[in-house]
């Protein structure tokens, strides 16, 4: 049973899997949190806010992610820091090093947007994976620049990664289930979400779907679903052919009733194969030069 | 209170052991190396789990927590808008982008958990800084600029998670106020007729 259960282990974690795989983790999570941190310009002024604002924000928290209040010069300093780390991350320059800053000041900057009411959604702003992630590349073998070099060192990083952002789906759904109990995957609570929303920011489809019991119950029992299960795709590569297209509807559905848009969703780049994109970009590159390779030469 | 203070140190000390269990994994070769992978896997994973499952946030191991509250057509929802008032006395409702870098939503909750509980100085205090920031938003807007999470990036940048509507249209002339309200409607009533709504003042900030 242990000798099974670590074969297991060992091909979860540990088989063989390709430098490309890990080069491209690395380029979809410091660009999506480039793209973030370049979409929020005005993160380091927080530390200017009167004190009001922190009163009931403990001391100790402000500690635990390094806040400098009174400092918007450092902040500042190190916000365009992030800026350079995440490019030479993108671009592969020094990366585990980069990598590693990286990981370190967005855990440092993340919390700025709700530091002041404790940071009850800071998971839903597209900064919390890659910062856990790009640590955990930055604690990876460097990938070989030849992209086909296979080892059990590119496997892990990738996989952990993957995980992570599974948990975005797998805990949304123990959240559920620990405040509402599998009730909350009903129709009727599908509308008030729904219309408690649209009540605050109208939606295209909120209300057409609100007013249809059949729509809100297929949405209950399909985020039921999706949520519990994603999480299988990381293993089971197969279930990605599924998984991935429905998280994607799963979102657009979110955005079109609720208004709710799901920042991490270019995220799920990371679960492309890339080896297989790769191969087919050089199936065709090699077709185009066979077929210019039977062409007729132009006179010169 | 947002948070115990005694909770910060457990959490701290667990971002740390990550760390040193990854620059482990960073600086160790041969056999003791994969025997560090496998610890470090497991730590994000329980680090993770733990926080998911018992919904306790140790972010960045988060528990992910959105949406849990179920709900039906009688509950209760309310939340807070705010106006500048210009010197004719009328209400312009303020782009959610206005107080960057917080969200509206984010200076809703503040507002709802924090500002009335604060000493008459200190709400004083926040209202003029929110007054100012107000003014200045209007400026821009006012101008035709980009304010907030547009500034930088226009349409393409990441907008904040929930995309409350947009209030682009700003008078020339300074605010003389700025108005906090509490909105409250039921959910089924707002299903019948969407402008079932009670509006309650707050706060009236003016210098």
């Amino acid at each position: 049973m242990i000798a099974r259960l670590e074969r297991v282990w060992e091909r979860a974690w540990l088989a063989p899997a390709s430098a490309r795989s890990l080069r491209a983790s690395r380029i979809i999570l410091a660009g999506h949190a480039l793209w973030v941190v370049l979409s929020k310009p005005d993160i380091p002024s927080l530390v200017t806010w009167p004190d009001a604002f922190f009163a009931a924000v403990p001391r100790s928290e402000l500690f635990r992610f390094g806040i400098m209040r009174g400092h918007p010069v450092v902040e500042g300093t190190l916000f365009a820091l992030l800026h350079v780390v995440l490019i030479a991350a993108l671009l592969g320059i020094a990366s585990r090093t980069a990598c590693a800053v990286a990981g370190l000041l967005l855990y440092h900057f993340a919390p700025f947007e709700e530091i002041i009411i404790g940071m009850p959604h800071t998971h839903f702003a597209g900064l919390t994976v890659p910062t856990l992630a790009l640590m955990i590349l930055a604690f990876a073998e460097q990938p070989s620049r030849d992209g086909d070099v296979q080892s059990s060192e590119y496997r892990w990083p990738v996989t952990l990664v993957q995980l992570i952002f599974a948990f975005t789906y797998l805990f949304a759904f123990t959240g559920k289930l620990r405040f509402s109990g599998i009730r909350w995957f009903t129709g009727t609570t599908i509308r008030a979400q729904i219309l408690g929303d649209w009540g605050v920011s109208p939606s295209p489809l909120g209300m057409p779907v609100a007013s249809r019991p059949f729509l809100c119950w297929s949405l209950a029992i399909g985020t039921l679903l999706f949520e519990s299960l994603f999480w299988i795709c990381v293993f089971w590569v197969p279930a990605r052919r599924l998984f991935v297209p429905l998280a994607v509807l799963f979102h657009f559905g979110i955005l079109l009733t609720m208004n709710v848009y799901f920042a991490s969703a270019p995220l799920l780049l990371l679960f492309v194969n890339w080896d297989w994109a790769a191969e087919r970009v050089r199936q065709s590159t090699a077709g185009a030069f066979r077929s210019a390779a039977v062409q007729p030469q132009r006179p010169g | 209170m947002i948070g115990a203070s005694w909770l910060t140190l457990p959490k701290v000390l667990s971002f740390l052991f990550f760390l040193v269990l990854g620059v482990r994994v960073a600086t160790s070769i041969g056999v003791g190396r994969r025997r560090a992978i496998n610890i470090l896997i497991l730590y994000v994973i329980a680090t993770n789990s733990l926080a998911g499952v018992t919904q306790w946030d140790d972010w960045p191991f988060t528990n992910n927590m959105l949406a849990v509250g179920s709900g039906n057509d009688r509950s209760r929802v309310h939340w807070q808008a705010f106006y500048g008032v210009d010197a004719a006395g009328r209400e312009w409702r303020l782009d959610p982008y206005t107080w960057s870098p917080i969200f509206d939503s984010v200076l809703q909750t503040w507002v709802y958990m924090s500002f009335v509980d604060l000493p008459t100085q200190q709400q004083r205090e926040a209202g003029l800084f929110l007054f100012a920031k107000a003014n200045a938003a209007r400026v821009s807007l006012n101008q035709g600029k980009r304010i907030g999470f547009d500034r930088r990036l226009g349409p393409l940048s990441c907008p904040y998670w929930w995309r409350l509507p947009r209030w682009p249209r700003a008078p020339a002339e300074p605010y003389r106020a700025l108005r906090f309200y509490r909105i409250e409607f039921t959910v089924g009533e707002i299903a019948r007729d969407p402008t079932h709504y009670a509006r309650h003042l707050i706060a009236e900030i003016a210098p």
